[in-house]
């Protein structure tokens, strides 16, 4: 080690001689010392570089390090910030935990950096939000929070994810081919994920795919990432987002629309730096095994590389799926789809193969069946114009709407026409592969074909299949196939997805002035409030639509609007107008389509408007009429024929016509049990079958069934949910039946404690559980417990919240049956009182909504 | 500025001449905590990408001391404070990052690449203070003139009269050290 004062004064003498003496002074100052000589060098050495560490004033780095030192707060929200993840452009990243020791787990909050909090960054950040709130995935960073920080930036609570970028964790094991397209196929596993939600990622990169430590795949960022069901005029703009320009497929740069087959690209391009060590070459054409060196990728990996990674969206994969198909057959060793004139020949073969059964079925089938090969023979002539094209595919729609899915053989027929539907969809996808928008029209009428079957998954599946598609091919969501989807969560009672998608589908119709599926869309909501009891948003929904479709036309819209308003108005009270309605929407489709399903949902709409009035003797031949017109037509295990069987039963009932009211409800009970996912239906029937047997006098029976109620409900909901508290009121109402107090006690505390563990009093799940609760009381006439129980609901709710909010309409639901429970207790002058609140109270709201 | 938080400046400032290190180190929170702000609200007002740190220290020195003028002992004391203090400021950010970027390989949810970048830069801070840690501990005065310099901004004249040496010496000192951090800081013994 040489002495730091000798070194020094070696260098003082030496270094202000000129160049020309410099070598003997150096010679002089170290006397021979050859280490000093040689640290004396370096340093003057060092003295003639212009860029030591001392020559560049951190100001750059100052203002860096200080605005991370200065910008973390030492709390954001409930969290205690820890340290700094990352910082860009837009904000930062902090690891944080919470501070009030709820948890102790470990979390990243994104921040927007103050200044930047710019109307288009909020706006991105919302979308970020509502993305990953909606993307529940194991291989997808979760969100767990996010709210507004004291200083009024918003914040995201996001999984803290330990691990490394998939390309480095991949070459750290030394991971073959074989391995590493496994774990890529986890990849798209979430994209594909993504992509059902309607959303494209948009910066698929390494940096961006962590691999943590237990070797799961997660995907991170969505700040850039976009719905494709958002408002209409995102879809043609790519704006300033910060992408990273090396992994941006071509159409970001030049601004075109951005699709699912931007994140095809986005993947193509992180499986090249995974198979190959570095992105494409970015030559048209050249070959991923040749630019790298690989032989090993040659043939099918080569193929499906450049497949996913063509400049033009629409001669990519069409979709993840089929590259995830793709890969998979490269894995197993099939042949790859990418390799064109494999899959002609195939698609040939399979023609040929599936002619003859197909054609062997029914007239309406034979007819579909020649509609689609009229499609695919013109496609193999020539080009398919796209209006020859939407003719045909509206005439296969048109072909389905009309064929009686059930014929005299409901069961084979039914699982016949799936089948077709099956071999059509099939077809669709593979002889149309480089026409998708035709394949995402037909798409749109198979899933619909499926939907008239009640076969949800598929229809979902397909039309889910078909916006991608349509994505794919550059063109905007259509909103008629965003409604449907929504139809789909409505019926399956996907309450936040239904809102999510339907609101998507009207801004799209509107902004594409697309009146008719706006109207139909406004039906669609209207009906999703009608199911949870919101009669205000119901009604105001009807109130635009209803209109629109007296003056637009589709009849058969204007019909199913107008059997949703009678079912709107039976709930309010308008019985009158309730008939009028159902009787107009009836005549209507006997007109357009005679004695059909939906004739028969009319009929029985209409039994159960007359049993309300009174009018027994005309519910009950309505009710059998219905029945008549449901047999052979409709599978028996249907919502529609379970509802008619049950409302029916109900009738009997009450008109004293015990037995045949009995082997009504068991008819309907046997069915629900056989119908695939019938529980809600199993309950229903149930608690309308222990009503019936207490009202026959038949306590022990009752309690039977009452008690069968609640072993499905638990089934369903789990043992702790709060849907579980009105089922356990009606049988808290048997035991009441049998005398047996303590039990009946015990069953409406259970509801209760329900209720009480069911979030905050004014939680919407809660409050009609409660209502649920204090209907069953005053049907068995404890009018004291289910006043007192409405009105603690109306003092948890009071008025003012807005309009539109869950809150007024859970409102407005409770002083409905608050005014219910009243006549029922024989308090007209109280009944009448609520009521003029409720319309005081709806009429304030309608006028200040603008 | 409060005249109470000034006149509480003086006092400290006289305390810690008089080799009272409490005082020292109440004076060094309280520059050191005045910096931090003065960088947030220039860097937040101005939306600049730099900052000057030689204004900073100064601006310090207008905020923290009376209006009326310190005498020159007590300012040489306060700049030397500071230069400690806007070094220290530097170390701590660096550090925070730089080992939370470490930690266990952990690098998560970026807005953008801009991330890696200043890992470096802040390598690059705790790298020169460990060097110039080991220069302070062979010769301190060449170390504090890199602070008075680097860190404070001072000029070749401050820095003299605040070392009570001739702007040759510093001069010197800082050519030398200058080579020797660099020597040091790219894999020198």
């Amino acid at each position: 080690m040489t002495d730091l004062s000798r070194l020094n004064a070696a260098f003082d003498r030496v270094v202000d001689r000129p160049a020309g003496e410099r070598e003997e002074a150096i010679r002089e100052a170290c006397g021979g010392d050859g280490e000093l000589e040689g640290r004396l060098r370096s340093l003057l050495h060092r003295d003639g570089e212009t860029t030591t560490p001392l020559d560049s004033p951190f100001e750059a780095l100052v203002a860096e390090l200080l605005d991370d030192a200065d910008d973390s707060p030492e709390t954001i929200g409930p969290y205690r910030i820890l340290g700094v993840l990352g910082r860009g452009g837009m904000g930062s990243v902090y690891l944080a935990e919470r501070s009030d020791g709820a948890y102790r787990r470990r979390v990243a909050i994104k921040l927007v950096k103050r200044g930047m909090d710019s109307d288009e960054v909020l706006r991105r950040f919302r979308s970020e939000r509502q993305i990953l709130a909606d993307l529940e995935h194991p291989n997808i960073a979760a969100l767990f929070d996010g709210g507004i920080a004291d200083d009024g930036r918003p914040y995201l609570v996001m999984e803290v994810v330990d691990g490394k970028p998939i390309t480095l964790w991949a070459d750290e094991r030394q991971w073959g081919l074989r391995a590493r397209i496994r774990l890529f196929l986890a990849v798209c596993g979430a994209v594909q994920f993504a992509h059902r939600n309607l959303v494209v990622h948009r910066d698929l990169k390494p940096s961006n795919i962590f691999v943590d430590d237990r070797g799961e795949v997660k995907l991170l960022d969505f700040g850039v990432a976009k719905l494709l069901d958002g408002p209409a005029e995102d879809h043609t703009r790519v704006g300033d987002v910060a992408l990273t320009p090396a992994y941006a497929a071509p159409e970001q740069s030049s601004g075109a629309p951005v699709t699912t087959a931007t994140d095809v690209f986005g993947l193509g391009v992180v499986l090249h730096e995974l198979l190959t060590g570095a992105r494409p070459s970015g030559r048209p054409g050249l070959r991923p095994s040749a630019a790298s060196g690989r032989p090993a990728l040659r043939g099918d990996l080569d193929a499906i590389l450049l497949r996913a990674l063509e400049e033009d969206p629409g001669a990519r994969y069409p979709t993840v799926d089929a590259l995830v198909d793709d890969l998979q057959r490269a894995l197993d060793n099939r042949p790859v789809a990418a390799r064109k004139a494999t899959r002609v020949y195939r698609a040939g073969r399979f023609l040929r193969r599936h002619w003859r059964p197909v054609a062997g079925l029914t007239a309406g089938v034979a007819a579909l069946v020649a509609g689609l090969t009229v499609v695919v023979q013109q496609r193999n002539l020539a080009r398919v114009e796209r209006d020859r094209a939407e003719a045909l595919a509206s005439f296969l729609e048109g072909t389905f709407q009309s064929v009686n899915p059930v014929g005299g053989d409901p069961g084979a027929d039914t699982l016949r026409v799936v089948d077709l539907l099956d071999r059509s969809t099939e077809r669709a996808l593979t002889e149309l592969e480089d026409r998708p928008e035709v394949q995402a029209r037909l798409l749109l009428s198979l899933g619909r074909a499926h939907f008239s079957l009640w076969n949800y998954e598929q229809a979902r599946d397909l039309w889910t299949r078909s916006l991608a598609l349509s994505a794919s091919s550059g063109a905007e969501a259509d909103p008629e196939v965003v409604r449907s989807l929504g139809e789909v969560a409505v019926e399956l009672g996907d309450w936040e997805g239904a809102d999510t998608l339907l609101a998507a589908a009207l801004a799209g119709a509107r902004a594409g002035g697309r009146d008719t599926t706006a109207a139909r869309v406004r039906v669609l909501q209207a009906r999703s409030a009608l199911y949870r009891d919101e009669f205000t948003t119901a009604a105001a929904a009807l109130d635009d639509a209803v209109p629109a479709l007296r003056r637009l036309g589709p009849p058969t819209d204007l019909a199913g609007a107008l059997y949703l308003r009678a079912g709107l108005r039976h709930e309010t009270g308008d019985l009158d107008g309730a008939i009028a309605d159902q009787r107009e929407g009836l005549e209507m489709f006997r007109a357009l389509r005679g004695d059909d399903a939906q004739a028969a949902v009319g009929w029985t709409n209409l039994g159960v408007l007359h049993r309300t009035v009174g009018n027994l003797e005309a519910a009950d031949s309505a009710f059998a009429e219905a029945l008549r017109l449901h047999a052979g037509r409709t599978p028996e295990g249907a919502t529609p024929v379970i509802a008619l069987l049950t409302e029916y039963a109900n009738l009997l009932s009450t008109r004293g016509e015990t037995a045949r009211a009995d082997s009504l409800y068991r008819l309907a009970v046997s069915r629900a049990e056989a119908a695939e996912n019938g529980g809600r239906l199993l309950l229903v029937v149930l608690a309308n079958l222990a009503q019936h047997r207490r009202r026959s006098g038949d306590a022990e029976g009752a309690l039977v069934h009452a008690r069968r109620s609640v072993e499905v409900a638990e089934a369903l909901y789990g043992g702790e949910a709060p849907a579980l508290a009105p089922v356990l009121t009606g049988l808290a109402l048997a035991l009441d039946a049998v005398a047996d107090s303590a039990a009946a006690e015990a069953a409406y505390g259970r509801a209760l404690e329900l209720l009480s563990t069911a979030g905050p009093a004014a939680s919407a799940a809660r409050q009609v559980a409660e209502r649920g609760v204090a209907r069953g009381w005053s049907r068995a006439g404890r009018h004291a417990e289910a006043e007192s129980a409405l009105r603690r609901l109306l003092d948890a709710n009071p008025p003012g919240s807005p309009p539109t909010s869950a809150a007024a309409r859970g409102r407005a639901a409770t002083l409905l049956e608050l005014e219910k429970a009243y006549r029922r207790a024989g308090r007209g002058a109280d009944a009448d009182a609520v009521r003029a609140i409720r319309e005081s109270e709806a009429a304030g709201g309608a006028g200040g909504g603008d | 500025m409060s005249a109470s938080r000034s006149d509480e400046v003086t006092r400290l400032l006289h305390r810690a001449r008089e080799g009272d290190a409490e005082a020292f180190d109440a004076l060094f929170e309280v520059v050191y905590g005045e910096l931090r702000k003065l960088a947030r609200s220039v860097r937040r007002s101005s939306g600049s990408e730099t900052l000057n740190t030689t204004a900073l220290v100064h601006e310090a020195y207008v905020k923290l001391t009376p209006s009326r003028a310190l005498d020159w002992t007590d300012r040489k004391h306060f700049f030397g404070v500071a230069a400690r203090a806007m070094r220290q400021v530097l170390v701590n950010a660096a550090e925070r990052r730089s080992a939370i970027k470490r930690g266990g390989g952990q690098v998560p949810v970026s807005f953008d690449e801009a991330l890696h970048g200043s890992v470096r830069s802040a390598d690059s801070v705790l790298a020169l203070d460990a060097a110039l840690s080991d220069l302070d501990a062979a010769n301190p005065r060449q170390a504090r003139v890199v602070e008075y310099r680097f860190f404070a901004g001072l000029s070749v004249e401050e820095t003299a009269a605040a070392l009570e040496v001739s702007e040759a010496t510093v001069k010197r000192d800082w050519r030398f050290a200058r080579a020797w951090l660099a020597d040091r800081i790219d894999g020198g013994t």
